[in-house]
């Protein structure tokens, strides 16, 4: 049975959306069925980083939720942007968009959504599509359809930039995960500015919430180049960031 | 500390103050100077002036003696034994007034070894006269004119006292020398009201060598006086004679005294305050009134500044060899003489203390402008120290407005700025550092938002649905599981 990875952070521009996607490419070249999920109704913008533009999609998970479509007419194959990398035995990446049409968001905003479809429609995709992971990108902050995501995740991810107001927010979302009984929450510290503090930071983060770190990466000029246009870690394989990318996904398939 | 904001201008404005008040204070003394040398040369050109007219008015006496002296000498059978005789009067006269017509004062003796004295003269009103004296005949002096001399008649005047040439100091000498001598000065009782004269003599041999006359010339020391008094000299100025052994001779000045108790007065006991602080000064200078030859100095009286030119006069040509210590002084006031140069002078003076105090005003201005950027850099620094630097701070601004200079100060102004902003990045990024490493989480606040959660209905209802979902997910993986065990060999 596949795993349901929620990704998400406490405050907005954390770079969330693109350790999720880059998440996602590294599990895929590991030869995994990866599916992602854009639940940032506000905001959705994961689609960009898989060179999918909003004219290319028809429906999106907007659609599935208001039953306009099965799950799997919403799901995009991106396995594209694993072509020409020089991969071998790479997986498949299976994409569903949030809707960039500003009526559909703003309906979702007013009557939230069904927990219950929403994790059958979870479940219907990673059977359809055999996922082994489907990772999904949540919108920033705690509310309801956060913690949805959160509530029927088998993995947390939190995205932790090293600033006071993200670590007190971070320590809500963690101790509400425990509430809801997340099987697993993991921490990925990014934007850090001194990668000769990052063991220490490591440690600081693990010891004040007892979570695991799976890394930290540093506020990096060439990933902020790269910004919403690429996968990172495909386009730089040897880069140290893609290292602790990769740590990363080793350790989430593990787990 | 001493500030550089105070020193550095201070050493500019030094060294101007030094520069340009060295040069106009050298420029100042050198025209000083100059005006002095220029009053100096000034009376000296008046002192040679006044010698030489004095000698032109003093030779006549002697041109007229020695003239008249070689005349009879060309005539030695002319017997002078009887002086007063009319004829030889007449004979006398002739020669007399053809030598001494263009002088109104001339006047010649002759004296003879029997104690008579013919002298020919003029009255007050320029009526030619004669004085006759005889020893032999009581040595009264009459007073005649010329023209009635020998025609009996009164007198014009007589005077009773006795009068013996040989007894006189000019005749003595004149026969002791043989030559031309020039007598001290006495008071001739030829003259009315005994008036200070020196006499000019000369005697007269016959073939044996036996004195047949001596004839002289008397010059009036008034009539010094006089021709001093017409000269044209500046208003404050003063001309006057004196003695070594400090008697006045003559004055320029119209109020000059006469002789008191039969004495010359002394120059510094003079009424004419100027001619008395002048024989003072004199007589402290050099000791006594002995000056040197040709001296010229300057003197302060008061308030007042006098320069003076001290000189001995005939002591050249004629006069040479004649004993004559006579010293002419002139003093003028220095207001009276260079003052349009020394107002000219002062006047440049001002000016240039006026161009001081702008050059040190200006100088000053310039070396805080210079020293501006050094003092917004030690602020920007002392800011910068004290974590107090923002980008609005007014010496960061100063500072910026220091890059666009274009010299030395402008590019250490940028490098400085580069430093500062680099600094600051790096304390900037410091400061996150702490920050990031700075994990502080507010339990209370935590808790407090976690209740606000957690306490809600969604919550708990979402908890009991993912609780739900997980048991049937969990439920609908064991059949797999269970499967995947059965067929696990």
């Amino acid at each position: 049975m596949g795993k349901i990875i929620s990704v998400h952070s406490f405050r907005g521009g954390t770079g969330k959306s693109n350790v999720t996607a880059n998440l996602a490419a590294l599990l895929a070249r590991l030869g995994k069925r990866v599916g992602i999920v854009d639940t940032d109704i506000q905001s959705p913008g994961i689609h960009v980083l898989f060179n999918l533009s909003p004219e290319r999609f028809r429906y999106a998970l907007n659609d599935y939720l208001w039953g306009k479509c099965r799950i799997e007419e919403a799901a995009y194959d991106v396995s594209g942007v694993l072509e020409g990398r020089r991969l071998k035995d790479a997986g498949s990446l299976h994409l569903i968009p949030g809707s960039m049409r500003t009526g559909e968001i703003t309906r979702i905003l007013r009557d939230g959504y069904d927990v219950g479809l929403l994790n059958s429609g979870f479940q219907e995709l990673m059977e359809r599509l055999e996922l082994t992971h489907l990772l999904i990108d949540t919108h920033p902050g705690v509310n309801e359809e956060t913690l949805l995501s959160i509530a029927i995740s088998d993995i947390l991810l939190l995205i932790l930039r090293p600033d006071q107001q993200d670590y007190q927010g971070t320590a809500i979302t963690v101790e509400l995960a425990r509430q809801l009984e997340v099987e697993q929450t993991f921490m990925l510290v990014n934007k850090a500015i001194n990668p000769r503090d990052f063991t220490a930071l490591k440690q600081r983060v693990e010891s004040t919430y007892h979570v695991p770190v799976l890394g930290v990466l540093p506020l990096s000029g060439d990933v902020a180049i790269l910004g919403s246009g690429d996968i990172f870690a495909l386009a730089n394989p040897d880069h140290p960031v893609t290292s602790v990318l990769e740590a990363a996904a080793q350790r989430i398939d593990a787990a | 500390m001493t500030s550089i904001r105070v020193v550095f201008p201070l050493i500019f404005a030094l060294q101007i103050f030094v520069a340009v008040g060295l040069t106009g204070a050298i420029a100042y003394v050198s025209h000083m100077r100059e005006a002095q040398d220029t009053a100096k040369e000034i009376l000296e050109l008046i002192g040679n002036m006044i010698d030489d007219q004095l000698y032109r008015f003093l030779s006549q006496p002697i041109d007229l003696t020695q003239v008249y002296a070689d005349s009879l000498r060309g005539r030695p059978d002319l017997p002078l034994d009887d002086l007063l005789e009319p004829r030889l009067v007449k004979k006398l006269s002739n020669g007399v007034w053809t030598q001494a017509q263009m002088t109104r004062w001339a006047n010649l003796s002759i004296a003879n070894s029997a104690g008579q004295n013919l002298r020919f003269d003029r009255r007050e009103y320029g009526k030619k006269v004669v004085k006759v004296s005889d020893i032999r005949r009581g040595g009264g002096v009459e007073w005649r004119l010329l023209e009635n001399y020998g025609k009996g008649g009164m007198p014009l005047e007589v005077q009773e006292a006795a009068y013996d040439p040989r007894t006189e100091a000019y005749y003595r000498d004149a026969l002791a020398k043989g030559g031309l001598v020039v007598s001290p000065i006495h008071f001739s009782p030829l003259l009315q009201g005994s008036a200070p004269v020196v006499t000019v003599a000369e005697p007269v041999y016959d073939a044996h060598g036996r004195p047949r006359a001596v004839v002289s010339s008397d010059i009036y020391l008034a009539g010094i006086g006089r021709y001093l008094q017409n000269l044209h000299l500046p208003n404050s100025s003063i001309a006057f004679l004196f003695f070594a052994e400090g008697h006045l001779i003559a004055g320029s000045r119209g109020s000059f005294p006469g002789p008191i108790a039969g004495r010359l007065p002394l120059a510094t006991a003079s009424s004419d305050p100027i001619i008395r602080a002048t024989a003072g000064y004199i007589g402290e200078r050099y000791g006594f009134l002995a000056v040197p030859d040709a001296e010229s100095f300057r003197y302060v009286r008061g308030e007042q500044h006098n320069y003076v030119h001290t000189d001995h006069l005939l002591t050249d040509r004629q006069f040479a060899g004649l004993g004559l210590d006579w010293r002419l002084a002139v003093v003028i006031e220095e207001s009276d003489l260079i003052e349009n140069l020394i107002t000219g002078i002062h006047s440049a003076a001002w000016l240039s203390l006026g161009l001081l105090v702008l050059a040190v005003a200006v100088g000053s201005w310039t070396a805080a402008g210079m020293i501006r950027p050094i003092l917004t850099l030690g602020k920007v620094a002392a800011a910068l120290e004290k974590d107090e630097l923002d980008a609005r701070h007014l010496d960061i601004r100063q500072l910026e407005r220091d890059t666009r200079r274009r010299n030395e100060f402008g590019e250490l102004a940028h490098v400085f700025l580069r430093m500062v902003l680099e600094v600051r990045a790096r304390h900037d990024l410091l400061e996150a550092q702490l920050e990031q490493l700075r994990v502080n989480i507010d339990e209370a606040d935590t808790q407090a938002k976690i209740r606000q959660i957690a306490d809600t209905e969604f919550f708990a209802d979402l908890k009991a649905k993912a609780t739900r979902i997980r048991e049937e997910r969990k439920r609908a993986a064991e059949p797999s599981a269970q499967a995947f065990a059965e067929h696990d060999p």
